[in-house]
């Protein structure tokens, strides 16, 4: 029984860095109608340098190597708006594969194959039997902190009344005035920051390697889609039930399948039907 | 022996798109179906064709009760459209597209289409011949072998009626044909339907320009927001007072 | 009647291609193993050409599929004594199965999910791969595979049998673009409610050709197994799927060459290439420049058609000049 606690707090704590992949993911998704591909090469590159920066710093400077990347998912972005004028966002979302590929490329390149570990917060917490690690309980603060900042961004200020607009129908705001591109290129770079924050807190929890690049995209496409809603908030339980799905699958189910497990509830849940078609195509006026 | 919907109830959210409608169409016959813009057309043609599912009614090919098809398995039944705005690869040239249109009458295996030397071949020839013909017909011979992207809309509408034409249907519905065309691509759209009728075939026509479709039709049908409030002769229904006011006048002079 | 010599233009191209490179092979023997490897490529990338290039439907899971026929070759060849050219049917077979059943209830929704769910196809065959124990060699893999039948171990004659397979998928392709199915799958890619307009029933079509690609990459997967004589998980599998993505797109996505062009150029490339780790930095910024730039790639439709009227300034094309001028003057308004 405590085994099972212990494991569910693994899971949540697990949960609140994958939503800090989810959740931009899905940002960028509504607002921009692209599968940002690349997410987990931001979080990476954060991770990473953090790492070999090391404390105090290391955490600031991988965020700060994320947002730049950002900025060049964002650049790639526009660029494509400004050279086609195709409505569709599978070259941009294939675009975003191929930068992914490039970024966990370069960091093998730079990092080499060693994993990588920041020390984490030292010491736990007993409870009912669980042991509890302080370094998941900062790691689930953080998210939430993130989360709650992001929904005040979206739903107090400027920039988010212009993402939902361009969220909705990117012609429409055009047509009202909201700077639309530019709207998406920030988006494209504050959610790289926060893909960025969930390597700092990865490579401090967990370890990361380069092949941890594309693990990291599948575990963000996974809890964006899990529960068949686009969205950031559905993004972030999805992201949740999937942490948990994970540790308790890492503890029951023989060694490293867990691994698997992301990517067959991607294969599970579009394979059913149950996102709606209308969510891959965005609105249209 | 018809192309008929009775009773067709169809909602989008909380929007009734249409409420109780019925409209029908036999071989030989052309249908004009009116009404402003909103009142319910495209959809009804949906509805026909299986594009949009409605929650109440029923449609009907000769008899045989086809609301549970999708489009594709009532298009190789004999039913041709075209579309509002045209609905082409319009980086392939002209002949494609209409050969494009022979495919419902076609039953050709995935095998037979990649081996040389095959019945596949053979019917290319046919097919492409049989093309240029109905290119021909529409005088757009001209510019069979170039892009269908160059054409200019009044020529992409009678391509698109040419594809519709391709699969020899027994009914064509035509989706505001003449809607942005100049006067003789318009009368060469008027000829067309007028000749596919003669052939037998049942033609329903959505049109905006009620001039255009009076002068057509043998019957028709107008419908404002989502109901049908007139139906009969073209003068009797472009006399109605419902239909003048729903129009607003507008279309006196195109009369 | 010009339509029909230009089918075989690409078998054309492929024949005297192959010719060439394997006579400069007996100068530079290493050609004819470089030959072989662009050979598995242009069998796993010609598929993906159909289905993307015509159909406008990725997969990210060609790789994978090569990796099953592999695998099945490997298992029913090593363990229980099948010969390799039975074993090359259930090679074909199980990927295709396998890709019909899965395309079945994802078609429906549009490429953008097909794409993602085919790469996450790839992680979990991967897994299940590794962790199959025995059975499947877990991370090591399965080695001692037979020789292929026939031609054995002979480099030159194994880029014979290799090559002819890809000859024959050349030849199948060419004439399925210039056929009513091909002209249905365009049609799919243009615009799905116009291809069901023309009667097209898009799943099935979809499906078919994706179990179809998929076992023309299980064909791949039998050739390498059992010309090199093991098989690993890393051997093929998400990275060659993206890679080969990489060659369709380069190479030219609606070329019947393209591909194979895009293999050529890969493989040249990766010779050339300092360290294995920078080829994902190199192809990928390759990949973001030509989506972005040039989409159709190398052999774009554009491309094609500029040469093509370059080859034919003498020869005006059948029937049309006549007639434009009488119905021209028709039409004048």
């Amino acid at each position: 029984m405590t085994h099972l606690l212990e494991f569910l707090a693994n899971g949540i704590a697990l949960g609140a860095v994958y939503a800090l992949l989810a959740v931009p993911m899905s940002v960028v998704w509504v607002t921009t109608d692209v599968i940002d591909v690349s997410t987990g090469g931001y979080a990476v590159v954060a991770g990473m340098t953090a790492a070999v920066v090391g404390m105090p710093f290391g955490p600031i400077v991988g965020i700060v190597a994320a947002l730049a990347l950002g900025a060049l998912a964002g650049g790639i972005f526009l660029g494509f708006h400004k050279l086609r004028k195709q409505r569709d966002a599978m070259l941009i979302v294939l675009a975003t594969f191929a930068l992914m590929l490039a970024i966990e490329s370069a960091v093998l390149t730079g990092f080499g194959t060693d994993n990588r570990f920041l020390d984490p917060l030292p010491g736990a917490l007993t409870v009912s039997g669980a042991v509890v690690t302080y370094q998941s309980l900062f790691n689930l603060a953080v998210s939430i902190l993130v989360m709650l900042g992001l929904a005040a961004l979206l739903k107090l200020s400027p920039l988010g009344l212009q993402m939902r607009a361009s969220a909705v129908s990117d012609r429409a705001a055009m047509l009202v005035g909201v700077a639309v591109r530019r709207t998406q290129f920030l988006t494209f770079v504050f959610c790289a920051g926060i893909a960025g924050i969930a390597g700092v807190l990865a490579v401090l929890a967990i370890g990361m390697t380069y092949a941890s690049t594309f693990i990291f995209t599948t575990v963000a496409f996974s809890g964006t889609v899990l529960l068949g809603r686009a969205g950031p908030l559905p993004a972030f339980w999805g992201a949740m039930l999937l942490g948990i799905v994970t540790a308790v699958s890492d503890a029951y189910l023989p060694n490293g399948w867990a691994a698997g497990v992301p990517s067959l509830l991607i294969i599970l849940v579009l394979a059913s039907g149950r996102m709606p078609a209308a969510a891959f195509t965005g609105a249209r006026p | 022996m018809s192309l008929s919907a009775r009773g067709i109830a169809i909602r989008f959210g909380g929007v009734v798109a249409l409420d109780g409608v019925a409209v029908s169409v036999s071989p030989g016959e052309i249908v004009g179906l009116v009404g402003p813009n909103g009142a319910g057309k495209t959809t009804l043609f949906n509805c026909l064709t299986g594009v949009a599912r409605p929650q109440e009614g029923v449609v009907e090919f000769d008899g045989q009760d086809i609301s549970r098809l999708r489009l594709e398995h009532r298009v190789r039944l004999g039913i041709g459209r075209t579309f509002q705005t045209p609905r082409l690869d319009l980086a392939g040239s002209v002949v494609d597209a209409v050969m494009l249109g022979f495919n419902p009458r076609l039953r050709q295996s995935m095998i037979g289409a990649c081996l040389p030397f095959s019945a596949a071949r053979r019917n290319e020839d046919e097919l492409s011949r049989r093309a240029r013909a109905l290119i021909a017909e529409f005088r757009l011979a001209a510019d069979a072998d170039a892009p269908a992207g160059e054409l200019s809309l009044g020529h992409l509408r009678l391509l698109e009626v040419a594809r519709a034409l391709a699969s020899e249907p027994r009914y064509l519905l035509l989706d505001e044909p003449a809607a942005g065309i100049d006067d003789v691509d318009r009368d060469l759209l008027a000829q067309a339907i007028r000749n596919a009728a003669a052939r037998g075939l049942g033609v329903l026509l959505v049109e905006h320009n009620v001039g255009f479709v009076a002068e057509l039709s043998h019957r028709m049908v107008a419908l404002v927001s989502g109901a049908v409030v007139a139906e009969g002769r073209p003068a009797e229904v472009v006399a109605d007072p419902h239909v003048v006011a729903a129009y607003l006048g507008v279309q006196h002079a195109a009369a | 009647m010009s339509r029909d010599v230009r089918i075989w233009t690409a078998p054309a191209v492929v024949v005297l291609g192959f010719i060439v490179v394997m006579l400069l092979g007996l100068v530079r023997p290493s050609l004819h193993t470089t030959m072989f490897t662009i050979g598995l490529y242009a069998l796993i990338a010609l598929p993906l050409g159909l289905i993307y290039g015509q159909g406008g439907t990725i997969s990210l899971a060609q790789g994978s599929f090569a990796a099953l026929g592999a695998y099945t070759s490997a298992i029913l060849t090593t363990r229980y004594g099948l010969p390799p050219a039975l074993s090359v049917i259930p090679a074909m077979l199980m990927p295709a199965a396998l890709a019909f059943v899965i395309a079945r209830p994802i078609l429906r929704l549009p490429e953008l999910s097909l794409a993602l769910v085919t790469l996450s196809l790839g992680t979990v065959i991967a897994v299940g791969l590794q962790r199959g124990g025995d059975f499947t060699g877990s991370y090591v893999g399965l080695s001692g595979a037979p020789p292929l039948p026939i031609v054995g171990n002979d480099p030159v004659l194994v880029a014979v049998a290799l090559w002819t397979a890809v000859l024959i998928v050349v030849v199948l392709y060419s004439h399925f673009v210039r056929s009513a199915r091909g002209r249905a799958l365009n049609a799919i890619r243009v615009d799905r409610l116009l291809a069901e307009a023309m009667g097209v029933n898009v799943p099935l079509d979809l499906s078919t050709l994706f179990a179809v690609a998929a076992g023309i990459a299980g064909l791949a997967g039998w050739f390498y197994v059992h010309a090199i004589g093991y098989i690993a998980p890393d051997s093929l599998n998400a990275e060659t799927s993206a890679n080969i993505l990489f060659m369709v797109v380069l190479g030219g996505r609606r070329a019947v060459l393209g591909p194979i062009l895009g293999a050529a150029f890969f493989t040249f490339a990766n010779d050339f290439l300092p360290g294995a780790q920078t080829h994902g930095l190199v192809f990928g910024t390759i990949l973001v420049l030509i989506l972005m730039l040039s989409p159709d790639g190398i052999l774009s439709p554009q491309a094609l058609r500029a040469t093509r009227r370059l080859f034919a300034r003498g020869a005006p094309a059948p029937g049309a000049r006549p007639a434009a001028i009488a119905d021209r003057t028709e039409a004048v308004r």
